[in-house]
């Protein structure tokens, strides 16, 4: 598999006078997991925040699926397929696990407002096939137990877990995942690990963007790892050359020894 | 049937359907409004003043007078809708003022506060509050459990998450925000059919601040937590009709008595009476099971 899902030029963003992206470049191919890793503050959510269309950027190109999208909204990319989660876990309130998850394919539905106001019989035939859907999605991530729970319910890690599935319900090209484990304590981390393999056996064309700064997390997952520092891009490389990175270990590393 | 009672029965369907109207706008989709009862005036003084001056039947005029609320809307809401949530409530407060003082203006035709009379009467009111009540009840349902309801819920807790599953949140408050009003419309002509008079004052936004006490009384996120208190806190001052503080009737103390009641909600139970709970078949079933269960218990004790 040789095609380039997403690829950004020279991605540039600023704030006021702070740049907090400077000249980014990445490519990432389907079926592959990259990871960004650096310290707070280093641009990883903004870079997220770029690809998304939450944020415009000042400079560069951002390509996604052969298309230059830095003309289009937050809401067109998204319907390309370009999915994520957010860096503390954003379920939506009042809608169980099940109806969480149908929230990902419902953009899609086929059934207009007059219809659901009547609750015509085309209208149940869609929500059937809306429900099978995303049925089908959490049984495929084993997450079909907790469908009918409300996800305050849920432990932190499974909260994370249905944010996950809801991001795949909608059969995304490129999956972003901002800190995934963050709040995690380390066995929920190595069950979330474990998850996003399965996630990577399970769907084998999807491609998988993780923000973190825990390096055991990216390092055993990532094929490929790009180092971010105050903006810029320091180093990028395998796993085995980021460790052994002089610049990475004096700017990231090096702060704890 | 008296004609208290008739007349009590449909107020209180009014108040509920502008109740449930409320619950899709702002209980669903998160728009905070404090200018649904401007609508409510549309509806009435459009139809009633149409339907004399141009001598066409009132149901007639009825329907251009909904039209034209969904057209006011809309024209409202286009702009509106991209501003934040407090800025769109203190846009609906202005709009609603703006309604008022023009009935105020075109003197001529509404008879401004004096107040529009002699509205015709209409013999099956109680009917026709009861069907129109039944079937809003049914739509606003029906939007709860659809794809719109689940989309609306999304945008409520967090616009930028919805947008990142491809919701168009802009356009979906537009279609929802239009429906509410259209509904408040719809009652306003109800309650112009009721009282026989209009005045400006009854459409006031203390009227539409009304409406918010009772679906945050009732529960923000539960349909049936708004009907049951809009038709529990209007039923209320019909009770102490007869008491009196102060040489005056208790009733004239109601907006008062909302007040009280209103801080003590927010204070103890800040998601309302009911929160998120719904009263349906399978709620009622499960409280028939635990009822039968704990004298099951108490029967064994004693033995």
């Amino acid at each position: 598999m040789t095609e380039q899902i997403l690829k950004t030029h020279n991605l540039s963003k600023a704030f006021g006078g702070v740049c907090a992206v400077k000249d980014f470049n990445m490519e990432i191919n389907a079926g592959r997991i990259r990871g960004i890793i650096g310290p707070n503050g280093a641009g990883k959510t903004t870079i997220f925040n770029l690809l998304s269309r939450i944020y415009k950027e000042d400079e560069g190109t951002i390509e996604f699926a052969g298309q230059d999208v830095t003309s289009k909204s937050q809401i067109e990319v998204a319907r390309m397929g370009l999915s994520r989660t957010f860096q503390n876990t954003r379920l939506f309130v009042g809608l169980n696990v099940l109806d969480n998850v149908k929230v990902a394919l419902d953009h899609d539905g086929k059934y207009s407002l007059f219809s659901a106001l009547f609750k015509l019989p085309f209208r149940n035939k869609q929500e059937r096939m809306i429900k099978e859907k995303a049925m089908s999605c959490l049984e495929l991530l084993n997450l079909d137990e907790f469908a009918k729970l409300s996800p305050s319910n849920l432990s932190y890690g499974y909260q994370r877990r249905v944010e996950i599935a809801r991001a795949l319900a909608n059969d995304p090209k490129v999956l972003m995942l901002d800190e995934p484990a963050a709040g995690l304590n380390p066995e929920e981390t190595s069950m979330l690990m474990d998850f996003i393999k399965d996630i990577q056996a399970k769907y084998p064309n999807l491609a998988i963007l993780v923000i973190e700064h825990r390096m055991e997390l990216i390092m055993n997952l990532c094929d490929h790892i790009y180092v971010q520092d105050s903006g810029l891009t320091i180093a990028e490389g395998t796993p085995a050359e980021i460790q052994s990175n002089p610049k990475v270990l004096a700017a990231y590393l090096g702060e704890e020894e | 049937m008296s004609a208290y009672q008739t007349g009590l029965i449909v107020q209180i369907s009014i108040t509920i359907m502008t109740v449930v109207a409320v619950f899709a706008m702002t209980g669903l989709a998160g728009m905070f409004s404090l200018g649904q009862a401007a609508y409510m005036a549309v509806g009435a003084y459009v139809t009633f003043v149409l339907s004399r001056f141009l001598d066409i039947p009132y149901p007639i005029t009825g329907i251009i007078s909904i039209l034209i609320s969904i057209l006011l809307s809309w024209i409202i809401a286009v702009p509106t809708l991209k501003l934040r949530r407090d800025y769109f409530a203190l846009i609906t407060v202005g709009f609603s003022q703006m309604i008022l003082a023009l009935v105020l203006l075109f003197e001529d035709f509404t008879r401004g506060s004096i107040g529009f009379s002699k509205i015709p009467r209409m013999d099956n009111l109680l009917l026709v509050s009861l069907v129109g009540l039944a079937l809003i009840i049914f739509w606003i349902r029906n939007l709860k459990y659809s794809r719109f309801g689940r989309m609306c819920i999304a945008l409520k807790n967090d616009e930028i998450a919805a947008r990142s599953f491809g919701i168009d949140v802009y356009h979906l408050k537009i279609k929802i925000y239009v429906l509410a009003s259209a509904i408040a419309s719809f009652a306003g002509i109800l309650m112009a059919l009721r009282n026989r008079v209009i005045t400006p004052d009854s459409f006031g936004w203390a009227q539409s601040a009304e409406m918010q006490i009772f679906l945050f009384f009732g529960g923000t996120n539960s349909l049936t937590g708004a009907i049951l208190s809009a038709g529990g806190l209007k039923l209320l001052p019909e009770f102490v009709r007869d008491v009196t503080l102060f040489g005056v009737s208790m009733q004239e103390y109601r907006t008062i008595i909302y007040a009280i009641l209103i801080i003590i909600v927010i204070n103890f139970r800040p998601q309302g009476i009911l929160g998120e709970k719904e009263i349906n078949f399978k709620w009622l079933k499960n409280l028939y099971r635990r009822f039968k269960q704990s004298i099951l218990k108490k029967n064994e004790s004693y033995d």
